[in-house]
């Protein structure tokens, strides 16, 4: 029998998905390049946080504890042998943002994106797409804030070749 | 942040705006995340009531123990299948890559070790090299108890400049333990100097690259950057290094980890798969490429299906469960010569299915796409092939 706290719980909790959950598939989704493996990945990182809600909320570390959980899954599934390189469709490119890249970057970008190694791509979705901080993203992933700048140095070195004009040369 | 972070920033942003969110309401969450409380709470009830049961005498039986995987509940039946191959089981296991971790000084007294070596070759001078030091970070893999590989990151410094560039090394136990290095097609092969096996150079972003594949099992990664980030905006003009400097202080045999390095298995080649999946599958192979290395094989006939032989070093196949895919139907399978763990399963998009097998040295899977692998003769077929022992047996490279 359900109580007025599961129900409670019921109601933050899909607040919070409606909020968050585009972000923490985009997250995945710049980590694995995979829509499918991006779902599962999200899927997996709410069905978490559910059942820890109680807990998460009390600390008031919500969005720290399922981006944790999303970047943790990646790591899990990169692990794993199963590796579809499947390019993703079509539509999912060729969508205008609404300022920004040509189609073109947004293809180089992707390019680079995925050449880096999966350390560096970690670092820099977090530091650069959630705005995270060198202190936070060490704690999301579990390493040395020495380990966060010298990936996040060498990770923008390459994607920063890539956004360049003119600069069509890729290693 | 720079200029150009933001940048990056903005063009991260818009990328991620260009992907395409799936609507997935909101219940079908709720739903996964009430299922697994009560999951929770059974486990919890099914432990009591063992203990219960333990304490007043009841027989066993008791089924299932409790679930502790995070995945999706997973069906487990054993069963024997005659045809997966017995001789897997009589292949050892060996330890993982590299050597037992040394301690924090002993780690710290090897890479001072490595820089006076690269001074010797690189800066006789001692004008430029800054000697590793307390400030110096480093980079390191390994796990288990066990480390593969380190490095660290030493200023570089030219007389009369105000900028700081930067010599990376590091020292592994073969080309996977590597911490960073990363050819995405733009490496090449160069004649290796001394006794060494393999060199490689790699030129990108105005870096210098180089790996030298030593005959005792050590890569070591010199990297020359004529900036280093951390540290600074200013590189210098230059650090006056050339590929063959930095081969022959690469091949320098004193770089090492601590300790004796259990030779490793090669890794399976596309030939090997490929004589595998053309005896095992019904038919012609009539597309095999590798896309990612040397890990992963398509095969195109009926079925798109893609082979990956994974390394687990370090980790004996007993430990592998079901619950670790996460996927929502497993079925283990007992050979003759042991229990050998082989997942089938299917992922909750798109209709693929999965057949594992952690094997004594290497795990392999196959993944199909456009066909069921629920019964039948390609599910047979591929069973054979994830089992099949010639994939757990090595060649020189």
């Amino acid at each position: 029998m359900r109580t007025p706290r599961d129900a409670g719980r019921d109601r933050a909790f899909a607040v919070y998905v409606v909020e968050r959950r585009a972000q923490l598939y985009r997250t995945a989704y710049l980590l694995c390049g995979d829509p499918h493996l991006a779902e599962d990945v999200v899927q997996t990182a709410l069905t978490r946080l559910y059942a820890a809600w109680p807990r998460v909320v009390r600390a008031d570390s919500v969005d720290a504890y399922v981006r944790r959980v999303v970047v943790n899954s990646h790591l899990d599934d990169v692990r794993r042998p199963w590796r579809r390189e499947r390019p993703a469709p079509d539509a999912d490119l060729d969508r205008p943002a609404p300022v920004g890249l040509s189609s073109e970057d947004a293809d180089e970008l992707w390019s680079a994106l995925r050449r880096l190694a999966p350390g560096q791509r970690r670092v820099v979705v977090l530091r650069h797409y959630w705005g995270l901080s060198v202190d936070e993203t060490a704690a999301d992933l579990g390493i040395s804030t020495g380990t966060v700048k010298s990936q996040t140095a060498d990770a923008l070195a390459r994607l920063r070749a890539a956004l360049a004009p003119m600069n069509g040369e890729h290693p | 942040m720079s200029e150009h972070d933001t940048d990056v920033d903005r063009a991260l942003s818009d990328l991620a705006q260009r992907v395409v969110v799936p609507a997935t309401p909101v219940a079908a969450d709720l739903a996964r995340g009430h299922r697994r409380v009560r999951r929770v709470r059974r486990a919890g009830v099914t432990a009591a009531a063992v203990a219960v049961a333990a304490v007043i005498g009841v027989g066993a039986g008791l089924g299932a123990g409790p679930e502790t995987s995070t995945s999706p509940p997973a069906n487990v039946d054993v069963a024997t299948d005659p045809a997966v191959p017995s001789e897997v089981a009589a292949i050892e296991p060996v330890p993982g890559p590299g050597v037992p971790m040394p301690d924090r000084a002993e780690r710290r007294e090897l890479l001072r070790g490595y820089q006076l070596v690269l001074s010797e070759h690189l800066d006789p001078d001692g004008q430029h090299l800054q000697p590793y030091g307390a400030s110096n970070g480093r980079q390191s893999v390994g796990g288990r108890g066990r480390l593969a590989g380190i490095g660290a990151k030493l200023s570089w410094t030219n007389p009369g400049e105000s900028g700081l560039g930067m010599l990376q090394v590091f020292v592994s136990h073969g080309w996977d333990s590597q911490f960073d290095w990363y050819c995405g097609g733009g490496c090449r092969d160069v004649p290796a100097p001394g006794g060494a096996v393999a060199a490689r150079v790699h030129e990108h972003d105005g870096i210098l690259e180089v790996g030298v594949e030593r005959a005792d099992g050590h890569v070591v990664v010199l990297s020359a950057n004529p900036l280093f980030g951390n540290n600074s905006t200013v590189p210098v003009s230059g650090l006056g290094l050339g590929e063959r400097a930095l081969l022959e202080a690469a091949a320098d045999p004193r770089p090492a980890l601590p300790g004796v390095l259990v030779p490793q298995p090669a890794a399976i080649t596309g030939a090997q798969v490929r004589e595998v999946l053309e005896e095992r599958l019904d038919g012609p192979v009539s597309e095999l490429r590798a896309l990612d290395g040397s890990a992963t094989f398509v095969w195109a006939g009926s079925a798109r299906v893609v082979v990956s032989v994974y390394r687990t070093p370090g980790k004996d196949a007993a430990d592998r469960t079901c619950p670790d895919f996460q996927l929502i139907r497993c079925t283990a399978i007992e050979t003759d010569g042991g229990r050998a763990l082989v997942g089938e399963t299917r992922q909750k998009w798109g209709g693929d299915w999965l057949v594992v097998h952690t094997g004594p040295l290497q795990e392999v899977s196959v993944g199909v796409e456009g066909a069921s692998l629920a019964t039948g003769a390609l599910r047979e077929e591929l069973l054979a092939v994830v089992t099949d022992p010639r994939l757990q047996t090595f060649s020189a490279r």
